[in-house]
């Protein structure tokens, strides 16, 4: 590996196939500080068939040819890696060296995992996930290869999502993430999004139809604002009728019985466990009246509302 | 290092005897190990496909011969009693609970039965006036490794000797062929799980066909044997009431009624942290499709409505080709759904315990030695659930 000092224009900056950094930091206050530095820390760069390909150092690289951009011959210092060199020890390396800088995000590690497995056939891609601390298991190896052409909206979700493991998981694993894209527009949160994706997969299966139409079905004009939660609801409404409208029955007898502050009615409205229980807090001699006098009042509309409970 | 890909037996050096023997000679690839605990067997972690290419034999640790573990007090259990000869199972139904939470991973035989047998024994002798129903099955299918082995033959041979207990042995496989010309004393129960052919070839990966399962009951009648099924889970998909009643006409064709000592149902269920491992590893499971709801027990079934209407609908097709006289029982579920479907419903584990000695008495007469009384069965001394032990 030679230390050298390179001329801007002899790289070739097109050639992004090393590129595992996505660019969502703030472009214009790290230009501000190239400006006053320039390049300190040496680029690294992969000598290959008369061109140097730009290994670690995009940003970097970029922002300084906009800066000198009527001079291209300035020169910056670089590491040159011939093929030989350029072992996968070595590039695992120059990827652990800026995560150390700078913690790579979940996608961008996820780009580096891709990155190493094309060019390092040879290696076991669950070892190189346990280089990159990823959860290193054949599955994941699958999950994150069919994360490699992910767009940059998911690129961009996930980094902002701390999850490499599970959730992830399931996402990729429901269907094609480029049909599921529109969902990146409801803004959730992954724990949501994960969910709503569950219920789009198994209501397709369940009507034996594609999750691209059900898609379609509950955001049917991309363009107009669809309330998160409305859209979370109608999808819970299709995934779970009974439960749905079971609940909402429960709701409609608890609004329509008066409870005073110190009643406390306490069921299971997700779950079969039987009865409801009524609490009362008692703290003063009239409190033990008024509790009979609402028990009486209310007792045929809490007599409904267990009856309803036995219908589940 | 264990090579995944050979059929193995991984035996402990201190298990000796018939088992051991009787496995010895089907398999040439064979481990001998000292270490006791599972994690220095498989030290590599191997993966499942590669365990269930492996038997591990080995002695049993503890009380193996105990209540079955009924979960809820909401729910009835029939306090039947489970002996874990083996543990593990080589068939891949998606719905089981034994792949996703069993400790060792390894199919398991214990091998030392004469231990086994007295555990059995001495809780028959606390216990004088009852009568027992002991299964093999709980952790484990009960034949699925038997051909190899031979395992269940003293056990068979143990229960036509002990007037006071029923053996079952509980399976998905066709494997009796061994078990026909054995002296069992009519003290053996030999059952099968049923399900309809759609289910057994999209969720029980790897086991016997209905007509095979069938076939294997057929040879079971000649042989003699009682004989049990068990409609467990049922499961619910579109058109489902109609191959059940398709499925039970042929189970009618090949078992005759005077033989089946019960008949189980139960839903499917699970525990909700299950469902992603099922889909996991079966992506294309129709298990999840349906809409669940949270049991008293923390598992996901069925809502009760739905289960009310799909034991109604089995039952009646029980009924329409096997008559009215059968053993029906369900497998934890609540006073409301045995009201409901069967309009009779036991006060309590206890009581339907007793239900089980009664009709044994009656249907089968001889097989118990005296009639049974519900005190036997009331006053238990020994504690029979999971919060009681």
């Amino acid at each position: 590996m030679n230390y050298k000092m390179i001329p801007l224009d002899s790289i070739n900056i097109n050639d992004t196939s090393y590129q595992y950094q996505h660019k969502f930091t703030d472009p214009e206050r790290f230009r501000s500080a190239m400006k006053k530095c320039s390049i300190t820390d040496p680029v690294y760069l992969h000598a290959k068939e008369n061109t140097l390909m730009i290994l670690d150092g995009f940003a970097r690289i970029n922002a300084i040819r906009e800066i000198h951009r009527t001079n291209n011959h300035s020169l910056i210092p670089a590491f040159v890696l011939t093929d030989f060199e350029l072992t996968y020890e070595i590039h695992l390396s120059i990827i652990i060296k800026q995560d150390l800088q700078s913690p790579l995000t979940f996608s961008e590690k996820v780009t580096a995992f891709n990155l190493l497995k094309r060019e390092f056939e040879h290696i076991n891609p669950v070892s190189i996930l346990q280089d990159l601390g990823l959860p290193a298991t054949k599955e994941y190896a699958s999950v994150y290869n069919s994360l490699e052409n992910a767009s940059a909206n998911w690129l961009s979700f996930l980094s902002r999502h701390r999850v490499p493991g599970r959730r992830v998981k399931t996402i990729v694993q429901s269907a094609n993430l480029a049909i599921l894209e529109p969902l990146l527009s409801l803004d959730y949160g992954i724990n949501k999004l994960e969910q709503a994706i569950v219920m789009l997969t198994e209501s397709a299966k369940r009507e034996n139809i594609s999750i691209e139409s059900l898609i379609h079905l509950f955001l049917p004009q991309q363009n107009v604002d669809i309330q998160p939660d409305v859209f979370f609801n109608k999808l819970f409404q299709y995934r779970y009728p009974r439960i749905y409208s079971y609940q909402k029955k429960i709701n409609q007898h608890l609004q329509e019985i008066q409870i005073p502050q110190h009643v406390q009615i306490i069921l299971d409205k997700d779950g079969e466990a039987p009865g409801i229980q009524l609490l009362f807090h008692i703290q003063k001699d009239s409190d033990i009246t008024d509790s009979e006098n609402w028990l009486e009042q209310n007792g045929s509309k809490i007599r409904s509302l267990l009856k309803e409970r036995l219908t589940l | 290092m264990i090579k995944n890909d050979k059929k193995t037996l991984l035996i402990h050096r201190r298990s000796t005897g018939e088992i051991v023997d009787n496995f010895g000679k089907r398999y040439k690839n064979k481990i001998y190990f000292d270490s006791e605990t599972f994690e220095e067997v498989n030290p590599d972690k191997e993966i499942e496909g590669g365990i269930k290419n492996k038997i591990l034999l080995t002695k049993s640790r503890g009380r193996i011969f105990r209540p079955c573990p009924g979960t809820s007090k909401d729910y009835l259990c029939c306090n039947y009693w489970v002996l874990n000869q083996s543990l593990n199972c080589p068939f891949n139904c998606s719905y089981c609970i034994l792949q996703y939470y069993l400790n060792n991973p390894y199919l398991t035989v214990h091998t030392d039965t004469e231990d086994m047998i007295g555990q059995v024994k001495e809780q028959i002798e606390r216990e004088p006036d009852r009568f027992f129903r002991v299964g093999t099955g709980e952790l484990a299918d009960s034949l699925a490794l038997n051909e190899e082995g031979h395992f269940s033959e003293p056990l068979i041979r143990f229960a036509a000797q002990t007037p006071s207990m029923l053996l079952e042995l509980k399976t998905k496989s066709n494997h009796i062929d061994s078990l026909t010309e054995l002296e069992h004393g009519g003290r053996t129960v030999l059952a099968w799980s049923i399900n309809t052919p759609f289910i057994i070839s999209t969720e029980e990966h790897g086991t016997a066909s209905l007509e095979q399962r069938l076939q294997a009951v057929q040879k079971a009648v000649k042989a003699g044997y009682k004989l049990a099924f068990h409609f467990d889970p049922i499961i619910d998909y579109p058109g489902c009431e109609k191959d059940y009643d398709e499925t039970i006409s042929k189970l009618f064709e090949a078992a005759d009624p005077s033989l089946i000592s019960w008949i189980s149902m139960g839903s499917l269920r699970f525990p909700s942290d299950m469902k992603e491992k099922i889909l996991n590893r079966f992506p294309d499971t129709i298990l999840t499709v349906s809409e669940m709801i949270r049991g008293t027990d923390g598992k996901m079934r069925y809502f009760k409505s739905l289960r009310i209407k799909l034991y109604k609908s089995v039952v009646s097709s029980i009924q329409k080709y096997g008559g009215n006289d059968l053993f029906l029982y369900f497998c934890m579920e609540d006073h409301e759904v045995w009201q409901h479907v069967l309009g009779r419903a036991p006060e309590s584990n206890e009581e339907l315990d007793y239900w089980f000695a009664r009709h044994l008495y009656h249907y089968f007469p001889g097989l118990l030695k005296k009639k049974p009384k519900i005190a036997a069965y009331q006053n238990s001394v020994t504690p029979r659930h999971r919060d009681q032990l």
